[in-house]
């Protein structure tokens, strides 16, 4: 079965697109690196290669996690399955 | 006068555009990604920019800009004679006397604008390779270009030397 | 995969190994690249640095330079270096530093020469020294005698996915064969820092690696 979108650790809310795109609807594969393990996920946006999908409903303010650590901040809120990115993320840097 | 340009924010430039296109959202996200680099090692000492390392073999961390070129200048002034150097979108990056290997995951970045690769690792993506096998493979390259094969960028012309600048001369 | 023990590299004076045999021809200023370039341009397999600084630098700036300097002629891929600034005696200064390294090296200055006649001086001794190095030939060396550095660039998510660790793969595995590993970009470290302070080897090289990378971030925040 072919992988869409790679999770780097359990404890992560996103997952990173690994085929060219995927569209909203679109059922996919999710394999989570630290465990070898799988999950699935609906999409609800179309998300190209390399952007990130919210594995989880996440509300203003709450953290992202990737590698398992913080990587931002959410500042819009996100359903599962939506596209993350710079619209709805922010660096808790500057 | 030296310090006029400071600033607490670097979202112009940390993330780039190009880390933004590839789907990088913040800073923290691409520290991390590039902290995956230094595998599961352990850095002996921290070097000042352009510092020969004096503690043996092993890891070092180097005070360096993050801009490509003032980074591989450095390094190659600290002594290293292979730099391995991962891209995303594609940096196209060489230097004069320090051969530059580049390698991709992206699948995009490899069809078009494949003549800057030198390791293909996309395969991992489709897990069709897996981490293991992409590392050998890499060493494997690293090898032939130290042997002499010329690296993408060498066949290119890229020579690309830039000095490191730390404020306004007299 | 069994990894090779050694690789073919050009051995150097001071017991270090090159990947590549390059005589290379060192302005020591921004307005030394002319005649840099020039000599280049007469003697066939030269290649010129040309760069932007070099004058009335000082302080740690100006430190920075000389040893980025001396540092590339004595990088183990070149094997001998024409340094040409326009003062005599940064011009030297370069000179001996590279020359601790036993390599061929020899410097020129423009001042009351003008550029013709130094291109003419400095082209007669590039020409001697790229026929000397042509006859150079690569040996077996041992896999120690790599010296890799890294950086990434143009990154994008399938870095941290999959070409960095690919990396961090080879480096988990030629580390324990007695290589030389270099990663730098202090600022591509924010948010990550307290993390990679964590794999200092010692507690002084994590106590060295906080303050380099605080260092920066308070330069970068110095005005508020």
């Amino acid at each position: 079965m072919a992988t869409d979108i790679i999770i780097h650790d359990q404890k992560d809310n996103v997952g990173v697109v690994v085929i060219e795109k995927i569209t909203p609807k679109q059922d996919c594969n999710c394999w989570i690196m630290e465990n070898d393990s799988s999950t699935n996920i609906q999409s609800m946006d179309e998300i190209p290669l390399g952007h990130k999908i919210a594995m989880v409903d996440l509300k203003e303010g709450d953290t992202i996690l990737k590698y398992g650590h913080d990587i931002g901040k959410v500042v819009k809120s996100i359903k599962k399955g939506e596209h993350v990115h710079v619209h709805n993320v922010k660096t808790k840097k500057w | 006068m030296i310090l006029k340009e400071a600033t607490d924010d670097l979202s112009e430039s940390q993330p780039t555009a190009g880390n933004i296109a590839g789907g990088l959202t913040t800073i923290e996200e691409k520290a991390f990604g590039n902290f995956q680099k230094i595998g599961s090692c352990k850095f002996v000492d921290v070097l000042e920019p352009a510092e020969e390392p004096k503690k043996g073999k092993g890891l070092y961390f180097m005070d360096t800009s993050s801009a490509a070129a003032e980074c591989v200048t450095l390094q190659a002034a600290a002594g290293f004679n292979i730099h391995l150097f991962p891209t995303g979108q594609g940096n196209i990056v060489g230097n004069p006397i320090e051969p530059v290997v580049k390698l991709t995951a992206n699948p995009l970045t490899v069809k078009g604008m494949g003549e800057h690769i030198d390791c293909d690792v996309s395969k991992i993506l489709s897990r069709e390779m897996n981490l293991s096998e992409a590392g050998d493979r890499l060493i494997e390259t690293t090898l032939r270009v130290a042997n002499g094969r010329l690296t993408c960028a060498e066949a290119l012309g890229h020579k690309e030397f830039v000095m490191t600048k730390l404020y306004r001369s007299a | 995969m069994e990894i090779p023990k050694s690789f073919l590299g050009y051995k150097r004076e001071n017991g270090r190994a090159g990947t590549r045999n390059h005589v290379i021809i060192l302005p020591v200023d921004d307005i030394s690249n002319a005649c840099a370039e020039a000599v280049a341009n007469n003697i066939k397999g030269t290649i010129a640095l040309p760069h932007s600084y070099g004058r009335l630098q000082f302080g740690a700036d100006l430190e920075l330079h000389f040893r980025t300097m001396i540092g590339t002629g004595s990088n183990p891929n070149v094997a001998a270096v024409i340094v040409i600034g326009i003062e005599p005696k940064w011009t030297k200064k370069i000179v001996d530093g590279i020359a601790k390294t036993g390599k061929p090296v020899e410097g020129f200055h423009i001042e009351r020469t003008g550029d013709i006649g130094t291109v003419m001086k400095a082209s007669k001794k590039a020409q001697e020294f790229v026929m000397w190095a042509s006859e150079k030939q690569r040996e077996e060396c041992p896999i120690s005698d790599l010296w890799i550095s890294v950086k990434c660039g143009e990154s994008d998510t399938t870095s941290g996915l999959a070409s960095n660790p690919t990396v961090g793969n080879l480096m988990d595995k030629l580390e324990p064969l007695g290589v030389h590993l270099c990663f730098g970009e202090t600022s591509e470290l924010t948010g990550a820092e307290k993390v990679c302070a964590t794999r200092g080897a010692t507690k002084e090289a994590s106590d060295k690696f906080m303050k380099t990378w605080s260092s920066y971030n308070d330069f970068k925040r110095s005005d508020r």
